[in-house]
Protein backbone atom coordinates (compact mmCIF):
# COMPACT_ATOMS: atom_id res chain seq x y z
CA UNK A 1 0.00 0.00 0.00
CA UNK A 2 1.15 3.50 -0.76
CA UNK A 3 2.13 5.18 2.17
CA UNK A 4 0.56 8.48 0.50
CA UNK A 5 -3.48 9.19 1.79
CA UNK A 6 -5.81 11.82 2.34
CA UNK A 7 -6.73 12.69 5.72
CA UNK A 8 -9.87 10.76 4.67
CA UNK A 9 -8.41 7.65 5.27
CA UNK A 10 -7.05 7.95 8.56
CA UNK A 11 -10.58 8.88 9.42
CA UNK A 12 -12.07 5.97 7.99
CA UNK A 13 -9.83 3.81 9.47
CA UNK A 14 -11.21 4.90 13.27
CA UNK A 15 -14.18 2.70 13.50
CA UNK A 16 -16.54 5.68 13.99
CA UNK A 17 -20.19 5.10 14.64
CA UNK A 18 -22.53 5.78 11.87
CA UNK A 19 -24.47 8.17 14.04
CA UNK A 20 -21.82 10.21 15.01
CA UNK A 21 -22.54 14.40 13.85
CA UNK A 22 -21.10 14.94 10.93
CA UNK A 23 -17.90 16.63 10.53
CA UNK A 24 -18.86 19.81 8.60
CA UNK A 25 -16.17 22.63 9.51
CA UNK A 26 -18.45 24.95 11.08
CA UNK A 27 -16.04 26.88 13.67
CA UNK A 28 -16.37 30.46 13.93
CA UNK A 29 -13.66 32.50 12.50
CA UNK A 30 -11.80 34.99 14.89
CA UNK A 31 -11.35 38.11 13.13
CA UNK A 32 -10.96 38.47 9.23
CA UNK A 33 -8.03 36.60 8.78
CA UNK A 34 -7.95 33.10 7.01
CA UNK A 35 -8.55 29.78 7.92
CA UNK A 36 -5.21 28.38 8.92
CA UNK A 37 -5.76 25.93 5.67
CA UNK A 38 -6.51 28.54 3.92
CA UNK A 39 -3.26 29.38 2.33
CA UNK A 40 -4.02 31.41 -1.26
CA UNK A 41 -6.10 34.29 -1.06
CA UNK A 42 -6.15 34.71 -4.90
CA UNK A 43 -9.42 36.87 -5.34
CA UNK A 44 -9.83 40.69 -3.67
CA UNK A 45 -12.00 43.38 -4.86
CA UNK A 46 -11.31 44.60 -8.65
CA UNK A 47 -11.66 47.96 -7.74
CA UNK A 48 -10.43 49.51 -4.68
CA UNK A 49 -10.28 52.96 -3.52
CA UNK A 50 -12.41 55.71 -5.44
CA UNK A 51 -11.30 55.97 -8.54
CA UNK A 52 -13.33 53.78 -10.03
CA UNK A 53 -16.53 56.02 -9.98
CA UNK A 54 -19.86 57.06 -12.01
CA UNK A 55 -22.48 59.60 -12.04
CA UNK A 56 -25.68 58.26 -10.53
CA UNK A 57 -28.71 58.92 -12.26
CA UNK A 58 -30.96 59.34 -8.72
CA UNK A 59 -33.73 62.00 -7.31
CA UNK A 60 -31.37 64.20 -5.26
CA UNK A 61 -30.41 67.32 -4.86
CA UNK A 62 -26.52 66.75 -4.22
CA UNK A 63 -24.51 65.49 -7.43
CA UNK A 64 -23.50 61.82 -5.60
CA UNK A 65 -21.10 59.95 -6.95
CA UNK A 66 -20.78 56.04 -6.20
CA UNK A 67 -18.49 53.35 -6.72
CA UNK A 68 -18.72 50.59 -9.23
CA UNK A 69 -16.75 48.37 -6.55
CA UNK A 70 -18.59 46.66 -4.15
CA UNK A 71 -16.02 46.12 -1.86
CA UNK A 72 -17.70 48.54 0.55
CA UNK A 73 -15.80 48.52 3.80
CA UNK A 74 -11.94 49.18 1.37
CA UNK A 75 -13.80 52.06 -0.27
CA UNK A 76 -15.24 53.69 3.02
CA UNK A 77 -11.87 53.21 4.50
CA UNK A 78 -10.38 54.76 1.67
CA UNK A 79 -12.71 57.93 2.24
CA UNK A 80 -11.05 59.02 5.08
CA UNK A 81 -7.98 59.58 3.09
CA UNK A 82 -9.31 62.68 1.46
CA UNK A 83 -8.98 66.23 2.25
CA UNK A 84 -11.08 69.69 1.49
CA UNK A 85 -11.04 70.19 -1.98
CA UNK A 86 -10.52 66.32 -3.00
CA UNK A 87 -13.48 66.83 -6.01
CA UNK A 88 -12.99 70.78 -6.57
CA UNK A 89 -12.50 73.97 -4.14
CA UNK A 90 -16.06 73.50 -2.22
CA UNK A 91 -15.61 70.35 -1.39
CA UNK A 92 -15.23 68.98 2.16
CA UNK A 93 -13.91 66.01 3.05
CA UNK A 94 -16.12 63.57 5.12
CA UNK A 95 -15.84 63.23 9.05
CA UNK A 96 -14.39 59.88 10.42
CA UNK A 97 -16.83 59.57 13.20
CA UNK A 98 -19.53 59.45 10.11
CA UNK A 99 -17.09 57.00 7.97
CA UNK A 100 -17.34 55.18 11.18
CA UNK A 101 -20.92 54.42 11.63
CA UNK A 102 -21.05 53.59 7.78
CA UNK A 103 -18.21 50.78 8.78
CA UNK A 104 -20.68 49.21 11.98
CA UNK A 105 -23.64 49.69 9.76
CA UNK A 106 -22.58 47.35 7.24
CA UNK A 107 -20.97 45.08 9.58
CA UNK A 108 -24.22 44.97 11.29
CA UNK A 109 -25.99 44.19 8.03
CA UNK A 110 -27.77 40.41 8.37
CA UNK A 111 -26.00 38.18 5.64
CA UNK A 112 -29.50 37.49 4.13
CA UNK A 113 -29.55 41.26 2.95
CA UNK A 114 -26.87 41.81 -0.06
CA UNK A 115 -24.08 44.31 1.03
CA UNK A 116 -24.53 48.31 -0.47
CA UNK A 117 -22.72 50.41 -2.47
CA UNK A 118 -20.75 53.37 -0.74
CA UNK A 119 -20.85 56.91 -2.00
CA UNK A 120 -19.51 60.50 -0.81
CA UNK A 121 -21.01 64.06 -1.64
CA UNK A 122 -18.83 66.59 -2.51
CA UNK A 123 -20.39 68.06 1.01
CA UNK A 124 -18.87 65.14 2.68
CA UNK A 125 -21.81 63.80 3.37
CA UNK A 126 -21.33 59.57 3.40
CA UNK A 127 -23.57 57.40 2.04
CA UNK A 128 -24.16 53.75 1.04
CA UNK A 129 -27.12 52.72 -1.59
CA UNK A 130 -28.24 49.69 -2.99
CA UNK A 131 -29.89 49.19 -6.56
CA UNK A 132 -31.23 45.74 -7.12
CA UNK A 133 -34.12 44.28 -9.54
CA UNK A 134 -36.33 44.51 -6.15
CA UNK A 135 -35.15 47.89 -5.20
CA UNK A 136 -33.51 50.64 -4.94
CA UNK A 137 -32.35 52.30 -1.13
CA UNK A 138 -29.92 54.51 -0.12
CA UNK A 139 -29.02 55.84 3.63
CA UNK A 140 -27.09 59.08 4.38
CA UNK A 141 -25.37 59.57 7.58
CA UNK A 142 -25.79 62.77 9.61
CA UNK A 143 -23.53 65.25 11.74
CA UNK A 144 -25.45 63.57 15.15
CA UNK A 145 -25.26 60.04 15.38
CA UNK A 146 -28.67 59.95 12.90
CA UNK A 147 -29.16 58.36 9.73
CA UNK A 148 -32.08 59.15 7.13
CA UNK A 149 -33.41 56.05 4.72
CA UNK A 150 -34.96 56.02 1.61
CA UNK A 151 -36.57 53.08 -0.14
CA UNK A 152 -38.60 52.15 -3.26
CA UNK A 153 -39.76 48.60 -4.02
CA UNK A 154 -39.31 47.92 -7.77
CA UNK A 155 -42.23 45.83 -7.75
CA UNK A 156 -45.05 47.36 -6.16
CA UNK A 157 -43.46 51.09 -6.46
CA UNK A 158 -44.27 51.64 -2.79
CA UNK A 159 -41.45 53.93 -0.83
CA UNK A 160 -40.42 54.44 2.39
CA UNK A 161 -38.48 57.46 4.06
CA UNK A 162 -37.01 56.95 7.39
CA UNK A 163 -35.63 60.28 9.13
CA UNK A 164 -33.41 60.93 12.20
CA UNK A 165 -32.95 57.27 12.86
CA UNK A 166 -30.20 56.41 15.50
CA UNK A 167 -27.31 54.34 14.06
CA UNK A 168 -26.58 52.46 17.38
CA UNK A 169 -27.81 49.53 18.86
CA UNK A 170 -29.57 47.97 15.61
CA UNK A 171 -30.66 44.68 15.95
CA UNK A 172 -30.87 42.41 12.88
CA UNK A 173 -34.48 42.43 13.00
CA UNK A 174 -34.43 46.53 12.29
CA UNK A 175 -32.42 45.16 9.24
CA UNK A 176 -35.06 42.93 7.78
CA UNK A 177 -37.97 45.53 8.90
CA UNK A 178 -36.71 48.21 6.39
CA UNK A 179 -34.68 46.41 3.76
CA UNK A 180 -36.67 42.87 4.04
CA UNK A 181 -37.09 43.64 -0.01
CA UNK A 182 -33.56 43.54 -0.55
CA UNK A 183 -33.53 40.08 1.04
CA UNK A 184 -34.34 38.10 -2.13
CA UNK A 185 -31.38 36.48 -3.10
CA UNK A 186 -33.48 33.84 -5.07
CA UNK A 187 -32.60 36.39 -8.07
CA UNK A 188 -28.55 34.70 -7.56
CA UNK A 189 -29.83 31.87 -9.25
CA UNK A 190 -31.85 32.69 -11.83
CA UNK B 1 -33.80 29.56 40.33
CA UNK B 2 -34.90 32.55 38.53
CA UNK B 3 -35.08 31.81 34.57
CA UNK B 4 -34.14 35.40 34.05
CA UNK B 5 -30.98 35.17 34.64
CA UNK B 6 -30.76 32.45 32.16
CA UNK B 7 -29.46 34.22 28.77
CA UNK B 8 -30.12 33.33 25.37
CA UNK B 9 -27.01 34.33 23.15
CA UNK B 10 -28.98 36.47 20.92
CA UNK B 11 -31.80 37.94 23.30
CA UNK B 12 -34.89 36.76 21.86
CA UNK B 13 -33.17 33.44 20.31
CA UNK B 14 -30.45 31.10 21.20
CA UNK B 15 -29.26 30.45 18.01
CA UNK B 16 -25.47 31.57 17.84
CA UNK B 17 -24.49 29.83 14.91
CA UNK B 18 -26.60 27.66 12.28
CA UNK B 19 -24.99 25.91 8.96
CA UNK B 20 -27.19 24.45 6.11
CA UNK B 21 -25.16 21.81 4.73
CA UNK B 22 -25.35 19.89 0.95
CA UNK B 23 -23.46 16.73 0.41
CA UNK B 24 -22.29 14.78 -2.73
CA UNK B 25 -20.90 10.83 -3.35
CA UNK B 26 -17.58 11.17 -4.03
CA UNK B 27 -15.32 14.23 -4.50
CA UNK B 28 -15.41 17.03 -7.34
CA UNK B 29 -12.88 17.26 -9.88
CA UNK B 30 -10.03 20.53 -9.98
CA UNK B 31 -12.19 21.79 -12.78
CA UNK B 32 -15.53 22.02 -11.20
CA UNK B 33 -13.59 23.89 -8.31
CA UNK B 34 -12.50 26.54 -10.58
CA UNK B 35 -15.92 26.36 -12.00
CA UNK B 36 -17.26 26.92 -8.67
CA UNK B 37 -14.32 29.49 -7.70
CA UNK B 38 -15.33 31.52 -11.12
CA UNK B 39 -18.54 31.84 -9.53
CA UNK B 40 -16.90 35.00 -6.86
CA UNK B 41 -18.48 37.75 -9.21
CA UNK B 42 -21.87 36.37 -9.01
CA UNK B 43 -21.65 36.24 -5.21
CA UNK B 44 -20.11 39.10 -4.55
CA UNK B 45 -23.01 41.39 -2.92
CA UNK B 46 -23.38 38.61 -0.43
CA UNK B 47 -20.27 37.98 0.11
CA UNK B 48 -17.33 40.36 -1.57
CA UNK B 49 -14.32 37.95 -0.22
CA UNK B 50 -13.31 34.49 -2.39
CA UNK B 51 -10.58 32.92 -1.01
CA UNK B 52 -9.01 29.54 -2.31
CA UNK B 53 -8.21 26.79 0.06
CA UNK B 54 -5.35 24.35 -0.36
CA UNK B 55 -5.53 20.70 -0.46
CA UNK B 56 -3.94 19.46 2.14
CA UNK B 57 -2.73 15.16 2.08
CA UNK B 58 -0.97 13.62 4.74
CA UNK B 59 1.84 11.13 4.34
CA UNK B 60 0.71 8.24 6.82
CA UNK B 61 3.95 6.34 7.69
CA UNK B 62 3.95 2.43 8.96
CA UNK B 63 5.64 3.41 12.27
CA UNK B 64 5.38 6.22 14.50
CA UNK B 65 7.22 9.47 13.65
CA UNK B 66 6.65 8.80 10.06
CA UNK B 67 3.56 10.84 9.33
CA UNK B 68 4.35 13.99 8.13
CA UNK B 69 1.84 16.51 5.82
CA UNK B 70 2.56 16.77 2.34
CA UNK B 71 1.21 20.34 0.77
CA UNK B 72 0.13 19.62 -3.41
CA UNK B 73 0.35 23.53 -3.89
CA UNK B 74 -1.73 23.38 -7.56
CA UNK B 75 -5.03 21.49 -5.69
CA UNK B 76 -7.67 23.28 -4.63
CA UNK B 77 -9.06 21.68 -1.12
CA UNK B 78 -11.92 24.60 -0.83
CA UNK B 79 -13.09 27.81 -1.99
CA UNK B 80 -14.41 29.93 0.99
CA UNK B 81 -17.32 32.69 -0.10
CA UNK B 82 -17.19 35.16 3.20
CA UNK B 83 -18.17 38.56 4.26
CA UNK B 84 -17.76 40.99 7.15
CA UNK B 85 -19.56 41.22 10.18
CA UNK B 86 -19.20 43.25 13.70
CA UNK B 87 -16.09 43.32 16.00
CA UNK B 88 -13.68 41.76 12.73
CA UNK B 89 -15.34 38.62 12.62
CA UNK B 90 -16.86 36.90 9.59
CA UNK B 91 -20.62 37.79 9.24
CA UNK B 92 -21.43 34.59 7.20
CA UNK B 93 -19.93 32.31 4.79
CA UNK B 94 -20.00 29.89 2.14
CA UNK B 95 -17.56 26.89 2.11
CA UNK B 96 -17.43 24.72 -1.18
CA UNK B 97 -15.05 21.56 -0.34
CA UNK B 98 -14.81 18.86 -2.54
CA UNK B 99 -17.24 16.86 -0.89
CA UNK B 100 -20.22 19.19 0.33
CA UNK B 101 -20.83 22.67 0.65
CA UNK B 102 -22.13 24.85 3.63
CA UNK B 103 -23.58 28.18 3.93
CA UNK B 104 -22.83 29.49 7.54
CA UNK B 105 -25.10 32.02 9.03
CA UNK B 106 -23.44 33.67 12.35
CA UNK B 107 -25.86 36.15 12.24
CA UNK B 108 -29.31 34.29 13.07
CA UNK B 109 -32.70 36.29 12.67
CA UNK B 110 -35.60 34.35 11.05
CA UNK B 111 -36.10 31.26 9.26
CA UNK B 112 -37.85 32.39 6.13
CA UNK B 113 -35.16 34.69 5.18
CA UNK B 114 -32.44 32.63 6.21
CA UNK B 115 -33.29 29.88 4.41
CA UNK B 116 -34.09 31.94 1.16
CA UNK B 117 -30.77 33.05 1.50
CA UNK B 118 -29.30 29.91 1.44
CA UNK B 119 -31.24 28.63 -1.59
CA UNK B 120 -30.58 31.36 -3.37
CA UNK B 121 -26.93 30.70 -2.94
CA UNK B 122 -26.99 26.78 -3.62
CA UNK B 123 -28.75 27.90 -6.91
CA UNK B 124 -25.68 29.41 -8.01
CA UNK B 125 -23.42 27.34 -6.78
CA UNK B 126 -24.91 23.56 -7.81
CA UNK B 127 -24.63 24.35 -11.19
CA UNK B 128 -21.51 23.57 -11.69
CA UNK B 129 -21.16 20.84 -8.85
CA UNK B 130 -24.93 19.28 -10.72
CA UNK B 131 -23.08 19.05 -13.91
CA UNK B 132 -20.52 16.49 -12.26
CA UNK B 133 -22.14 14.94 -8.96
CA UNK B 134 -25.65 14.34 -7.75
CA UNK B 135 -26.80 15.73 -4.22
CA UNK B 136 -27.29 12.82 -2.12
CA UNK B 137 -27.64 14.01 1.38
CA UNK B 138 -29.32 17.60 2.79
CA UNK B 139 -28.34 18.80 6.25
CA UNK B 140 -28.90 21.36 8.99
CA UNK B 141 -26.91 22.56 12.07
CA UNK B 142 -27.97 24.41 14.99
CA UNK B 143 -25.51 25.79 17.80
CA UNK B 144 -27.94 27.10 20.61
CA UNK B 145 -25.91 29.15 23.48
CA UNK B 146 -27.41 29.86 27.27
CA UNK B 147 -25.49 31.44 29.57
CA UNK B 148 -26.55 31.67 33.10
CA UNK B 149 -25.97 34.81 35.17
CA UNK B 150 -25.92 34.02 38.43
CA UNK B 151 -24.10 31.72 40.89
CA UNK B 152 -23.73 28.29 40.10
CA UNK B 153 -25.22 27.31 43.40
CA UNK B 154 -28.78 28.52 42.20
CA UNK B 155 -28.27 26.70 39.37
CA UNK B 156 -30.95 23.94 38.77
CA UNK B 157 -30.73 22.49 35.25
CA UNK B 158 -34.22 20.46 35.82
CA UNK B 159 -35.52 24.17 34.97
CA UNK B 160 -34.07 23.78 31.60
CA UNK B 161 -33.88 20.81 30.87
CA UNK B 162 -37.53 18.92 30.64
CA UNK B 163 -37.77 16.23 33.07
CA UNK B 164 -37.88 12.92 31.86
CA UNK B 165 -36.90 13.97 27.87
CA UNK B 166 -35.55 11.15 25.62
CA UNK B 167 -32.28 12.99 24.93
CA UNK B 168 -30.39 13.39 28.52
CA UNK B 169 -29.29 11.11 30.70
CA UNK B 170 -31.56 11.97 34.55
CA UNK B 171 -28.04 11.86 36.26
CA UNK B 172 -27.20 14.94 34.44
CA UNK B 173 -29.74 17.12 35.77
CA UNK B 174 -28.96 16.63 39.58
CA UNK B 175 -25.33 17.62 38.68
CA UNK B 176 -23.64 21.17 39.54
CA UNK B 177 -20.72 20.07 38.31
CA UNK B 178 -19.89 20.36 33.94
CA UNK B 179 -20.78 17.49 31.84
CA UNK B 180 -21.80 16.63 28.34
CA UNK B 181 -24.23 14.64 26.88
CA UNK B 182 -23.73 13.25 22.80
CA UNK B 183 -26.93 11.43 21.57
CA UNK B 184 -27.10 10.68 17.94
CA UNK B 185 -29.59 8.02 16.47
CA UNK B 186 -30.78 7.37 12.26
CA UNK B 187 -34.82 7.95 11.50
CA UNK B 188 -36.25 6.83 8.58
CA UNK B 189 -38.36 8.94 7.01
CA UNK B 190 -40.67 9.70 3.91
CA UNK B 191 -41.16 13.70 4.51
CA UNK B 192 -40.73 15.09 2.44
CA UNK B 193 -38.74 12.33 0.15
CA UNK B 194 -37.59 9.38 1.36
CA UNK B 195 -34.55 9.62 3.40
CA UNK B 196 -32.66 8.45 6.28
CA UNK B 197 -32.53 10.80 8.64
CA UNK B 198 -29.34 11.43 11.36
CA UNK B 199 -30.52 13.59 14.06
CA UNK B 200 -27.94 14.52 16.99
CA UNK B 201 -28.37 16.38 19.89
CA UNK B 202 -25.28 17.23 22.20
CA UNK B 203 -25.60 18.99 25.35
CA UNK B 204 -22.49 20.70 26.68
CA UNK B 205 -22.21 22.37 29.80
CA UNK B 206 -19.48 24.62 29.70
CA UNK B 207 -17.25 27.50 31.64
CA UNK B 208 -17.74 30.85 29.09
CA UNK B 209 -15.32 33.56 30.53
CA UNK B 210 -16.49 32.88 33.97
CA UNK B 211 -19.82 32.39 33.80
CA UNK B 212 -21.46 28.45 32.76
CA UNK B 213 -23.19 28.35 29.53
CA UNK B 214 -25.23 25.79 28.00
CA UNK B 215 -24.37 24.86 24.41
CA UNK B 216 -27.01 22.65 22.23
CA UNK B 217 -25.76 21.90 19.30
CA UNK B 218 -28.52 20.18 17.40
CA UNK B 219 -27.59 18.78 13.90
CA UNK B 220 -30.30 17.08 11.08
CA UNK B 221 -28.67 14.90 8.18
CA UNK B 222 -31.17 13.64 5.51
CA UNK B 223 -29.78 11.05 3.12
CA UNK B 224 -31.99 10.56 0.36
CA UNK B 225 -33.33 7.59 -1.12
CA UNK B 226 -32.66 8.35 -4.91
CA UNK B 227 -29.97 11.42 -5.81
CA UNK B 228 -30.83 14.34 -6.57
CA UNK B 229 -29.61 14.77 -10.29
CA UNK B 230 -29.31 17.99 -12.65
CA UNK B 231 -32.24 16.15 -14.53
CA UNK B 232 -34.18 16.11 -11.35
CA UNK B 233 -37.41 18.42 -11.59
CA UNK B 234 -37.20 20.97 -9.29
CA UNK B 235 -34.21 19.69 -7.01
CA UNK B 236 -33.58 23.00 -5.58
CA UNK B 237 -37.27 22.85 -4.39
CA UNK B 238 -36.93 19.54 -3.11
CA UNK B 239 -33.84 20.89 -1.31
CA UNK B 240 -35.87 23.81 0.49
CA UNK B 241 -38.67 21.39 1.86
CA UNK B 242 -36.06 18.91 3.05
CA UNK B 243 -34.85 22.02 5.37
CA UNK B 244 -37.85 22.93 5.86
CA UNK B 245 -39.11 19.66 7.05
CA UNK B 246 -35.48 19.55 9.22
CA UNK B 247 -35.76 22.78 10.62
CA UNK B 248 -39.46 21.39 12.19
CA UNK B 249 -37.49 18.04 13.46
CA UNK B 250 -34.90 20.43 15.18
CA UNK B 251 -38.21 22.58 16.86
CA UNK B 252 -39.70 19.85 17.92
CA UNK B 253 -36.62 18.31 19.60
CA UNK B 254 -35.77 21.67 21.41
CA UNK B 255 -39.25 21.59 22.39
CA UNK B 256 -39.07 18.08 24.28
CA UNK B 257 -35.66 19.03 25.57
CA UNK B 258 -36.41 21.95 27.28
CA UNK B 259 -38.60 23.20 29.86
CA UNK B 260 -41.47 25.27 28.55
CA UNK B 261 -40.28 28.20 30.61
CA UNK B 262 -37.18 28.40 28.34
CA UNK B 263 -38.54 27.77 25.13
CA UNK B 264 -41.48 30.55 25.95
CA UNK B 265 -37.63 32.78 26.44
CA UNK B 266 -36.85 31.77 22.76
CA UNK B 267 -40.15 32.16 21.37
CA UNK B 268 -40.17 28.34 20.69
CA UNK B 269 -43.80 27.42 22.20
CA UNK B 270 -46.25 26.78 19.23
CA UNK B 271 -49.12 29.52 18.69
Amino acid sequence: MEPLTTFALLVSLAGIPTTLKPTWNTERSNGTSIAPSTLIPSYVADAVGISATKNLSIDSTVNLIGSESLDVLNILSSYADLVDGWDGVDSVAPQWQDLERAVGFVQGIPSSIPLPRPMLSPSGIVGLFWDTEFAYSDVHFDDDNKMSIFIRNRQTGVEHFYDEVAVENLHPDWYFEVFGTLANSYALAA
Amino acid sequence: MNLDNLYPSSGNHAVQSMAFAIEWQGELSEKTMHAVHALAPILKPHYPTAVLQKLVMVNVGANPGQTSVVSNTDAIGGVQFQRPGKFGQVGGMMVVSRSNVLVQVNDYTRWKPVLESAMGFFGVVLKPILEEKSISAVALQYVDIFTWKDSIANLDYSKIFRLGNPYLSPNALALKSLWHSHHGFIVESTVPVLNTRLDNINVDIIENQGDRAVQILTSHRATMAEPLRKASDNYLQTIESVENELHAVNKKMLQALLTDEVCRKIDLIDK
